[in-house]
Protein backbone atom coordinates (compact mmCIF):
# COMPACT_ATOMS: atom_id res chain seq x y z
CA UNK A 1 0.00 0.00 0.00
CA UNK A 2 1.21 3.55 -0.58
CA UNK A 3 1.84 5.81 1.82
CA UNK A 4 -0.11 8.53 -0.40
CA UNK A 5 -3.65 5.76 0.20
CA UNK A 6 -3.35 5.49 3.50
CA UNK A 7 -2.85 9.23 4.61
CA UNK A 8 -6.11 9.67 2.14
CA UNK A 9 -7.85 6.79 3.84
CA UNK A 10 -7.11 8.55 7.48
CA UNK A 11 -8.17 11.62 5.83
CA UNK A 12 -11.40 10.65 4.95
CA UNK A 13 -11.59 8.83 8.48
CA UNK A 14 -11.03 12.11 10.37
CA UNK A 15 -13.45 13.86 7.71
CA UNK A 16 -16.24 11.26 8.48
CA UNK A 17 -16.11 11.85 11.83
CA UNK A 18 -15.75 15.66 11.92
CA UNK A 19 -19.08 16.19 9.48
CA UNK A 20 -20.72 13.30 12.36
CA UNK A 21 -19.37 15.84 15.05
CA UNK A 22 -20.77 19.00 13.27
CA UNK A 23 -24.07 17.42 12.20
CA UNK A 24 -25.19 16.21 15.98
CA UNK A 25 -23.63 19.62 17.52
CA UNK A 26 -25.56 21.37 14.81
CA UNK A 27 -28.74 19.11 16.03
CA UNK A 28 -27.86 19.50 19.53
CA UNK A 29 -27.64 23.23 19.37
CA UNK A 30 -31.38 24.00 17.26
CA UNK A 31 -32.89 21.75 19.47
CA UNK A 32 -31.83 24.06 21.86
CA UNK A 33 -33.29 27.14 20.53
CA UNK A 34 -36.63 25.64 19.84
CA UNK A 35 -39.40 27.73 21.20
CA UNK A 36 -40.19 27.12 24.99
CA UNK A 37 -43.36 25.85 24.61
CA UNK A 38 -42.39 22.93 22.13
CA UNK A 39 -39.22 22.29 23.83
CA UNK A 40 -39.85 19.02 25.49
CA UNK A 41 -41.65 17.26 22.19
CA UNK A 42 -38.44 18.72 20.03
CA UNK A 43 -35.96 17.34 22.13
CA UNK A 44 -37.48 13.80 22.70
CA UNK A 45 -37.38 14.26 18.49
CA UNK A 46 -34.19 15.02 18.03
CA UNK A 47 -32.43 12.78 20.56
CA UNK A 48 -34.51 9.50 19.54
CA UNK A 49 -34.68 9.97 15.70
CA UNK A 50 -31.26 9.05 14.46
CA UNK A 51 -31.31 5.92 16.67
CA UNK A 52 -35.07 4.96 15.51
CA UNK A 53 -34.20 5.61 11.98
CA UNK A 54 -31.37 3.78 11.85
CA UNK A 55 -32.70 0.97 13.45
CA UNK A 56 -35.89 1.21 11.11
CA UNK A 57 -33.22 1.14 8.34
CA UNK A 58 -30.81 -1.45 9.60
CA UNK A 59 -33.05 -4.01 11.57
CA UNK A 60 -36.42 -3.75 10.85
CA UNK A 61 -36.71 -3.25 7.34
CA UNK A 62 -34.46 -6.02 6.23
CA UNK A 63 -36.34 -8.08 9.43
CA UNK A 64 -39.99 -7.59 7.58
CA UNK A 65 -38.02 -7.98 4.12
CA UNK A 66 -36.97 -11.77 5.24
CA UNK A 67 -40.51 -12.64 6.83
CA UNK A 68 -41.67 -12.08 3.65
CA UNK A 69 -39.43 -14.64 1.79
CA UNK A 70 -39.59 -17.17 4.28
CA UNK A 71 -43.34 -17.85 2.84
CA UNK A 72 -41.73 -17.50 -0.72
CA UNK A 73 -40.03 -19.72 -3.06
CA UNK A 74 -37.01 -19.08 -5.71
CA UNK A 75 -39.32 -17.50 -8.13
CA UNK A 76 -40.62 -15.28 -5.58
CA UNK A 77 -44.20 -16.96 -5.16
CA UNK A 78 -46.18 -17.00 -2.12
CA UNK A 79 -46.05 -20.42 -0.78
CA UNK A 80 -47.42 -20.71 2.43
CA UNK A 81 -45.50 -22.80 4.90
CA UNK A 82 -43.70 -25.04 2.59
CA UNK A 83 -40.17 -23.79 3.97
CA UNK A 84 -40.53 -24.39 7.22
CA UNK A 85 -42.38 -28.05 6.82
CA UNK A 86 -38.72 -28.72 4.86
CA UNK A 87 -36.89 -27.62 7.93
CA UNK A 88 -39.02 -29.41 10.56
CA UNK A 89 -39.36 -32.67 7.83
CA UNK A 90 -36.31 -33.40 5.94
CA UNK A 91 -33.43 -35.16 8.85
CA UNK A 92 -30.55 -32.77 7.56
CA UNK A 93 -32.67 -29.95 8.64
CA UNK A 94 -33.98 -31.33 11.77
CA UNK A 95 -30.44 -32.13 12.32
CA UNK A 96 -29.47 -28.77 12.22
CA UNK A 97 -32.06 -27.67 14.84
CA UNK A 98 -31.19 -30.28 17.47
CA UNK A 99 -27.31 -29.44 16.96
CA UNK A 100 -28.60 -25.31 17.88
CA UNK A 101 -30.16 -26.57 20.59
CA UNK A 102 -27.33 -28.56 22.05
CA UNK A 103 -24.99 -25.58 21.48
CA UNK A 104 -27.79 -23.40 23.59
CA UNK A 105 -27.74 -25.80 26.59
CA UNK A 106 -23.59 -26.45 26.92
CA UNK A 107 -22.31 -23.07 26.14
CA UNK A 108 -24.09 -21.13 28.47
CA UNK A 109 -24.26 -23.29 30.93
CA UNK A 110 -20.21 -24.59 31.16
CA UNK A 111 -18.89 -20.89 30.19
CA UNK A 112 -20.74 -19.42 33.36
CA UNK A 113 -20.00 -22.50 35.85
CA UNK A 114 -16.03 -22.13 34.72
CA UNK A 115 -16.28 -18.26 34.32
CA UNK A 116 -18.19 -18.16 37.90
CA UNK A 117 -15.57 -20.96 40.07
CA UNK A 118 -12.64 -19.43 38.13
CA UNK A 119 -14.08 -15.73 39.06
CA UNK A 120 -14.57 -16.66 42.92
CA UNK A 121 -11.70 -18.78 43.51
CA UNK A 122 -8.85 -15.84 42.08
CA UNK A 123 -11.03 -13.29 43.67
CA UNK A 124 -8.62 -11.08 45.93
CA UNK A 125 -5.92 -13.69 45.32
CA UNK A 126 -2.22 -12.16 44.73
CA UNK A 127 -1.70 -11.72 40.57
CA UNK A 128 -5.55 -11.96 40.06
CA UNK A 129 -5.09 -9.25 37.30
CA UNK A 130 -2.87 -11.68 35.62
CA UNK A 131 -5.12 -14.56 35.68
CA UNK A 132 -7.81 -12.54 34.55
CA UNK A 133 -6.22 -11.70 31.60
CA UNK A 134 -5.50 -15.09 30.29
CA UNK A 135 -8.84 -16.45 30.58
CA UNK A 136 -10.28 -13.17 28.66
CA UNK A 137 -7.57 -12.98 26.13
CA UNK A 138 -10.20 -15.60 23.89
CA UNK A 139 -12.79 -12.74 23.99
CA UNK A 140 -10.49 -10.38 22.39
CA UNK A 141 -9.93 -13.19 19.15
CA UNK A 142 -12.29 -12.71 16.66
CA UNK A 143 -14.49 -16.14 16.03
CA UNK A 144 -12.71 -16.77 12.81
CA UNK A 145 -9.27 -16.85 14.54
CA UNK A 146 -10.11 -18.66 17.02
CA UNK A 147 -11.42 -21.20 14.96
CA UNK A 148 -8.30 -21.32 12.70
CA UNK A 149 -6.68 -21.64 16.73
CA UNK A 150 -8.13 -24.68 17.18
CA UNK A 151 -8.20 -26.22 13.54
CA UNK A 152 -4.92 -26.46 14.62
CA UNK A 153 -4.97 -28.04 17.98
CA UNK A 154 -7.33 -30.62 16.15
CA UNK A 155 -5.24 -31.27 13.39
CA UNK A 156 -4.96 -34.68 12.05
CA UNK A 157 -2.35 -36.70 10.34
CA UNK A 158 -2.15 -40.17 9.74
CA UNK A 159 -0.42 -42.56 12.55
CA UNK A 160 2.79 -43.26 10.78
CA UNK A 161 3.45 -39.96 10.18
CA UNK A 162 4.50 -37.56 12.74
CA UNK A 163 1.44 -35.38 14.71
CA UNK A 164 1.52 -31.40 14.85
CA UNK A 165 -2.52 -31.42 16.54
CA UNK A 166 -1.67 -31.08 20.23
CA UNK A 167 -5.08 -33.10 20.77
CA UNK A 168 -3.81 -36.39 18.48
CA UNK A 169 -0.86 -36.48 19.78
CA UNK A 170 -2.02 -36.21 23.83
CA UNK A 171 -4.22 -39.42 22.55
CA UNK A 172 -1.19 -41.13 21.06
CA UNK A 173 0.85 -39.81 24.29
CA UNK A 174 -1.87 -42.44 25.95
CA UNK A 175 -2.07 -44.87 23.86
CA UNK A 176 -4.46 -44.07 21.01
CA UNK A 177 -4.82 -43.85 18.05
CA UNK A 178 -5.45 -40.61 16.17
CA UNK A 179 -8.49 -39.62 15.06
CA UNK A 180 -10.06 -37.80 12.26
CA UNK A 181 -11.39 -35.46 14.76
CA UNK A 182 -13.76 -32.63 12.96
CA UNK A 183 -14.91 -35.41 10.61
CA UNK A 184 -16.15 -37.96 13.21
CA UNK A 185 -19.73 -37.53 14.39
CA UNK A 186 -21.03 -37.03 17.31
CA UNK A 187 -17.59 -35.75 18.84
CA UNK A 188 -17.38 -32.90 16.38
CA UNK A 189 -20.14 -30.88 17.68
CA UNK A 190 -18.97 -31.14 21.01
CA UNK A 191 -15.45 -29.99 19.66
CA UNK A 192 -16.92 -27.13 18.06
CA UNK A 193 -18.91 -26.09 21.52
CA UNK A 194 -15.50 -26.32 23.47
CA UNK A 195 -14.21 -23.08 20.83
CA UNK A 196 -17.31 -21.34 22.05
CA UNK A 197 -16.79 -22.30 25.62
CA UNK A 198 -13.52 -21.22 25.52
CA UNK A 199 -14.42 -17.89 24.02
CA UNK A 200 -17.61 -17.32 26.19
CA UNK A 201 -15.95 -17.88 29.38
CA UNK A 202 -13.58 -14.79 29.62
CA UNK A 203 -16.95 -13.11 29.23
CA UNK A 204 -18.58 -14.46 31.90
CA UNK A 205 -15.62 -14.32 34.24
CA UNK A 206 -15.57 -10.69 34.07
CA UNK A 207 -18.62 -9.90 34.20
CA UNK A 208 -19.21 -12.31 37.41
CA UNK A 209 -16.47 -10.78 39.11
CA UNK A 210 -16.73 -7.60 38.98
CA UNK A 211 -20.42 -8.37 40.75
CA UNK A 212 -18.59 -10.41 43.32
CA UNK A 213 -16.74 -7.46 44.33
CA UNK A 214 -19.78 -5.70 44.47
CA UNK A 215 -21.04 -7.65 47.31
CA UNK A 216 -20.28 -5.77 50.74
CA UNK A 217 -17.41 -7.21 52.44
CA UNK A 218 -19.50 -7.07 56.19
CA UNK A 219 -21.79 -9.61 54.44
CA UNK A 220 -19.60 -12.25 53.86
CA UNK A 221 -17.74 -11.74 57.12
CA UNK A 222 -20.94 -11.56 58.66
CA UNK A 223 -21.30 -15.29 57.57
CA UNK A 224 -18.28 -16.06 58.44
CA UNK A 225 -18.69 -15.13 62.15
CA UNK A 226 -22.28 -17.26 62.06
CA UNK A 227 -19.72 -20.39 61.53
CA UNK A 228 -20.51 -21.12 57.72
CA UNK A 229 -18.68 -22.78 55.43
CA UNK A 230 -17.49 -21.79 52.33
CA UNK A 231 -20.23 -23.34 50.46
CA UNK A 232 -22.88 -22.28 52.27
CA UNK A 233 -21.28 -18.52 52.06
CA UNK A 234 -21.38 -19.20 47.95
CA UNK A 235 -24.82 -20.08 48.84
CA UNK A 236 -26.50 -18.31 50.76
CA UNK A 237 -24.35 -15.05 50.34
CA UNK A 238 -22.42 -14.11 47.18
CA UNK A 239 -25.44 -16.24 44.90
CA UNK A 240 -28.17 -14.41 45.90
CA UNK A 241 -25.45 -10.61 45.81
CA UNK A 242 -24.71 -11.67 41.80
CA UNK A 243 -28.38 -13.29 40.50
CA UNK A 244 -28.88 -10.38 38.03
CA UNK A 245 -25.43 -10.63 36.52
CA UNK A 246 -26.05 -14.20 36.36
CA UNK A 247 -28.95 -13.64 34.35
CA UNK A 248 -27.57 -10.93 32.02
CA UNK A 249 -24.53 -13.48 31.08
CA UNK A 250 -26.39 -16.45 30.62
CA UNK A 251 -29.08 -14.72 28.65
CA UNK A 252 -25.96 -12.51 26.38
CA UNK A 253 -23.87 -15.51 25.84
CA UNK A 254 -27.60 -17.70 24.99
CA UNK A 255 -27.76 -15.04 22.35
CA UNK A 256 -24.77 -15.06 20.85
CA UNK A 257 -24.79 -19.11 21.19
CA UNK A 258 -27.74 -18.96 19.08
CA UNK A 259 -26.52 -16.96 16.68
CA UNK A 260 -23.05 -18.57 16.36
CA UNK A 261 -21.99 -18.83 12.68
CA UNK A 262 -17.97 -17.90 12.31
CA UNK A 263 -16.74 -21.32 14.24
CA UNK A 264 -18.86 -23.81 12.56
CA UNK A 265 -17.87 -21.79 9.23
CA UNK A 266 -14.07 -21.69 9.47
CA UNK A 267 -14.33 -25.12 11.19
CA UNK A 268 -16.05 -27.51 8.98
CA UNK A 269 -18.51 -25.46 7.20
CA UNK A 270 -21.52 -27.31 8.33
CA UNK A 271 -20.37 -30.30 7.02
CA UNK A 272 -20.24 -34.06 8.73
CA UNK A 273 -23.61 -33.26 10.92
CA UNK A 274 -22.15 -30.11 12.40
CA UNK A 275 -24.57 -27.44 10.87
CA UNK A 276 -26.11 -25.20 13.01
CA UNK A 277 -29.17 -22.39 11.63
CA UNK A 278 -26.99 -19.38 11.35
CA UNK A 279 -24.72 -21.13 9.39
CA UNK A 280 -27.30 -23.55 7.35
CA UNK A 281 -28.75 -19.91 6.59
CA UNK A 282 -26.11 -18.62 4.88
CA UNK A 283 -25.68 -22.24 2.91
CA UNK A 284 -29.17 -22.14 1.78
CA UNK A 285 -29.67 -18.39 1.01
CA UNK A 286 -26.46 -17.81 -0.50
CA UNK A 287 -24.67 -21.23 -1.34
CA UNK A 288 -28.00 -23.56 -2.51
CA UNK A 289 -29.51 -20.44 -3.47
CA UNK A 290 -32.86 -21.12 -1.36
CA UNK A 291 -33.52 -17.77 -0.15
CA UNK A 292 -36.87 -18.81 1.11
CA UNK A 293 -35.35 -21.77 3.23
CA UNK A 294 -32.88 -19.62 4.25
CA UNK A 295 -35.44 -16.69 5.49
CA UNK A 296 -37.50 -19.25 7.18
CA UNK A 297 -34.60 -20.71 9.28
CA UNK A 298 -33.76 -16.87 10.41
CA UNK A 299 -37.34 -16.80 11.40
CA UNK A 300 -36.64 -20.08 13.20
CA UNK A 301 -34.08 -18.83 15.14
CA UNK A 302 -36.06 -15.35 16.04
CA UNK A 303 -38.76 -17.51 17.54
CA UNK A 304 -35.92 -19.61 19.41
CA UNK A 305 -34.31 -16.18 20.87
CA UNK A 306 -37.65 -14.67 21.50
CA UNK A 307 -38.35 -16.37 24.82
CA UNK A 308 -34.69 -15.00 26.53
CA UNK A 309 -35.08 -11.41 25.09
CA UNK A 310 -38.75 -11.76 26.95
CA UNK A 311 -37.07 -13.02 30.29
CA UNK A 312 -34.31 -10.93 30.07
CA UNK A 313 -37.40 -7.99 29.52
CA UNK A 314 -39.48 -9.41 32.57
CA UNK A 315 -36.31 -9.14 34.81
CA UNK A 316 -35.54 -5.85 33.39
CA UNK A 317 -38.68 -3.99 34.61
CA UNK A 318 -38.47 -5.79 37.88
CA UNK A 319 -35.69 -4.35 38.39
CA UNK A 320 -36.87 -0.64 37.80
CA UNK A 321 -39.77 -1.27 39.98
CA UNK A 322 -37.66 -2.39 42.79
CA UNK A 323 -35.78 0.88 42.18
CA UNK B 1 -24.30 -8.38 78.41
CA UNK B 2 -23.07 -4.60 78.43
CA UNK B 3 -21.72 -3.40 75.08
CA UNK B 4 -18.19 -3.21 75.66
CA UNK B 5 -16.15 -2.70 72.42
CA UNK B 6 -14.37 -5.33 70.91
CA UNK B 7 -10.65 -4.85 70.93
CA UNK B 8 -9.74 -7.53 68.40
CA UNK B 9 -6.61 -7.97 66.88
CA UNK B 10 -6.54 -6.86 63.41
CA UNK B 11 -2.82 -7.46 62.23
CA UNK B 12 -4.08 -6.46 58.69
CA UNK B 13 -6.63 -4.61 57.01
CA UNK B 14 -10.15 -6.18 56.27
CA UNK B 15 -9.56 -7.01 52.43
CA UNK B 16 -6.61 -8.60 53.55
CA UNK B 17 -8.09 -10.86 55.93
CA UNK B 18 -10.96 -11.90 54.22
CA UNK B 19 -8.50 -13.12 51.04
CA UNK B 20 -6.51 -15.62 53.44
CA UNK B 21 -9.45 -16.76 54.55
CA UNK B 22 -11.54 -17.31 50.69
CA UNK B 23 -8.44 -19.01 49.07
CA UNK B 24 -7.63 -22.37 49.70
CA UNK B 25 -4.98 -25.06 48.19
CA UNK B 26 -8.05 -26.74 46.03
CA UNK B 27 -9.13 -23.70 44.60
CA UNK B 28 -5.76 -22.31 43.73
CA UNK B 29 -4.64 -25.70 41.34
CA UNK B 30 -8.45 -25.71 39.84
CA UNK B 31 -7.66 -22.34 38.79
CA UNK B 32 -4.17 -22.87 37.40
CA UNK B 33 -5.55 -25.75 35.46
CA UNK B 34 -8.53 -23.50 33.79
CA UNK B 35 -5.61 -21.12 32.94
CA UNK B 36 -3.41 -23.41 31.34
CA UNK B 37 -5.99 -24.63 29.29
CA UNK B 38 -7.69 -21.41 28.45
CA UNK B 39 -3.99 -20.12 27.52
CA UNK B 40 -2.61 -23.42 25.63
CA UNK B 41 -3.73 -22.87 22.07
CA UNK B 42 -3.14 -19.33 21.69
CA UNK B 43 0.07 -20.36 23.15
CA UNK B 44 1.23 -23.16 20.71
CA UNK B 45 0.24 -20.53 17.76
CA UNK B 46 2.18 -17.85 19.22
CA UNK B 47 5.16 -20.09 19.25
CA UNK B 48 3.72 -21.96 15.70
CA UNK B 49 4.21 -18.09 14.45
CA UNK B 50 8.32 -17.77 15.05
CA UNK B 51 8.28 -21.51 13.56
CA UNK B 52 9.27 -22.02 9.71
CA UNK B 53 6.52 -23.26 7.06
CA UNK B 54 8.62 -26.66 6.65
CA UNK B 55 8.85 -27.04 10.61
CA UNK B 56 5.32 -26.03 11.47
CA UNK B 57 3.76 -28.87 8.75
CA UNK B 58 6.22 -31.83 9.78
CA UNK B 59 6.24 -31.40 13.45
CA UNK B 60 4.05 -30.14 17.04
CA UNK B 61 5.01 -26.33 18.37
CA UNK B 62 5.67 -28.75 21.45
CA UNK B 63 8.86 -30.29 19.63
CA UNK B 64 10.16 -26.73 19.43
CA UNK B 65 13.39 -28.02 21.69
CA UNK B 66 13.95 -30.94 19.66
CA UNK B 67 13.36 -29.47 16.84
CA UNK B 68 14.69 -26.23 16.72
CA UNK B 69 14.00 -23.60 14.40
CA UNK B 70 13.30 -19.83 15.01
CA UNK B 71 12.58 -17.49 12.16
CA UNK B 72 11.14 -13.91 11.91
CA UNK B 73 10.66 -14.52 8.22
CA UNK B 74 6.50 -14.80 8.86
CA UNK B 75 6.51 -11.52 10.55
CA UNK B 76 8.48 -9.91 7.61
CA UNK B 77 6.48 -11.88 5.13
CA UNK B 78 3.32 -10.21 6.89
CA UNK B 79 3.98 -6.83 8.03
CA UNK B 80 6.69 -5.71 5.43
CA UNK B 81 6.54 -7.87 2.06
CA UNK B 82 6.00 -5.71 -1.09
CA UNK B 83 4.70 -8.54 -3.27
CA UNK B 84 1.24 -8.71 -4.59
CA UNK B 85 0.92 -12.59 -3.22
CA UNK B 86 1.28 -11.65 0.38
CA UNK B 87 -0.90 -9.74 3.14
CA UNK B 88 -0.77 -6.49 2.96
CA UNK B 89 -1.26 -6.06 6.92
CA UNK B 90 -0.44 -2.74 6.90
CA UNK B 91 -3.27 -1.82 4.21
CA UNK B 92 -6.10 -4.70 6.26
CA UNK B 93 -4.65 -2.95 9.39
CA UNK B 94 -5.91 0.76 8.15
CA UNK B 95 -9.12 -0.69 6.98
CA UNK B 96 -9.61 -2.00 10.85
CA UNK B 97 -9.08 1.55 12.03
CA UNK B 98 -11.51 3.10 9.76
CA UNK B 99 -14.05 1.10 10.88
CA UNK B 100 -13.63 0.30 13.93
CA UNK B 101 -13.05 4.45 15.34
CA UNK B 102 -16.34 5.36 13.53
CA UNK B 103 -18.45 2.19 14.38
CA UNK B 104 -17.03 2.88 18.30
CA UNK B 105 -17.84 6.88 18.08
CA UNK B 106 -21.06 6.92 15.85
CA UNK B 107 -23.73 4.26 18.20
CA UNK B 108 -22.02 5.73 21.42
CA UNK B 109 -23.35 9.39 20.63
CA UNK B 110 -26.54 8.16 19.35
CA UNK B 111 -27.08 5.73 21.84
CA UNK B 112 -26.10 8.08 24.14
CA UNK B 113 -28.60 10.61 22.74
CA UNK B 114 -31.63 7.95 23.13
CA UNK B 115 -30.46 6.92 26.29
CA UNK B 116 -30.64 10.57 27.69
CA UNK B 117 -34.38 10.70 26.16
CA UNK B 118 -35.33 7.58 28.03
CA UNK B 119 -33.80 8.28 31.22
CA UNK B 120 -35.09 11.92 31.59
CA UNK B 121 -38.28 12.90 28.93
CA UNK B 122 -41.38 11.60 30.06
CA UNK B 123 -43.45 10.97 26.95
CA UNK B 124 -45.97 8.22 26.62
CA UNK B 125 -45.05 4.59 25.50
CA UNK B 126 -41.56 4.84 26.83
CA UNK B 127 -41.52 1.65 28.19
CA UNK B 128 -42.87 0.26 25.33
CA UNK B 129 -40.76 1.84 22.45
CA UNK B 130 -37.88 0.91 25.17
CA UNK B 131 -38.69 -2.24 25.20
CA UNK B 132 -38.97 -2.47 21.91
CA UNK B 133 -35.80 -1.59 20.28
CA UNK B 134 -33.94 -3.79 23.25
CA UNK B 135 -35.61 -6.87 21.69
CA UNK B 136 -34.30 -5.81 18.46
CA UNK B 137 -30.92 -7.58 19.40
CA UNK B 138 -33.28 -11.05 18.15
CA UNK B 139 -32.73 -10.20 14.74
CA UNK B 140 -29.30 -12.13 13.10
CA UNK B 141 -27.39 -9.71 11.61
CA UNK B 142 -26.82 -12.31 8.57
CA UNK B 143 -30.65 -11.55 7.77
CA UNK B 144 -29.95 -8.06 7.58
CA UNK B 145 -27.34 -8.78 4.84
CA UNK B 146 -29.38 -8.75 1.66
CA UNK B 147 -31.84 -6.12 2.26
CA UNK B 148 -28.55 -3.79 2.77
CA UNK B 149 -26.57 -4.47 -0.14
CA UNK B 150 -29.66 -3.82 -1.56
CA UNK B 151 -30.28 -0.71 -0.05
CA UNK B 152 -26.80 0.55 -0.31
CA UNK B 153 -26.39 -0.33 -4.35
CA UNK B 154 -30.40 0.63 -5.11
CA UNK B 155 -30.00 4.05 -3.44
CA UNK B 156 -26.62 5.30 -2.24
CA UNK B 157 -24.70 4.40 -5.30
CA UNK B 158 -27.18 6.74 -7.51
CA UNK B 159 -26.68 9.66 -5.10
CA UNK B 160 -22.88 8.80 -5.13
CA UNK B 161 -22.97 8.94 -8.56
CA UNK B 162 -25.46 11.66 -9.12
CA UNK B 163 -23.20 14.16 -7.33
CA UNK B 164 -20.18 13.32 -9.06
CA UNK B 165 -18.57 11.35 -6.76
CA UNK B 166 -18.02 7.62 -8.01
Amino acid sequence: MRTVDLIEKIVQVGLGLAVFAAVIGLILFLADKAPKRAKDVVQLVVFLAPAIILLAIGLIYPAIRTSILAFSNKAGDLIGLDNFAWIFTQPDAVRVVINTLIWVVCVPLISTIVGLSYAIFIDRSRGEKFFKALVFMPMAISFVGAGIIWRFLYDYRPAEREQIGLLNQIVIWLGGEPVKWLQTEPVNTFLLIIVMIWIQTGFAMVVLSASIKGIPTEQVEAAQLDGTNAWQRFRNVTLPGIRSSIVVVVTTISIATLKVFDIVRTMTAGNFDTSVIANEMYTQAFRANEPGRGAALALVLFVLVLPIVIYNVRVLRKQKEIR
Amino acid sequence: MTSTPVVAPLPTTKTQRVKRRLTSRGATIVSLVIAVIWTLPTFGLFISSFRPEEEIKANGWWTIFSNPGFTLENYREVLLSSSASSPQLGEYFVNSLAIAIPATVFPLVLAAMAAYAFAWIKFRGSGALFVFIFALQIVPLQLALIPLLQIFSGVLQPFQESVGDA
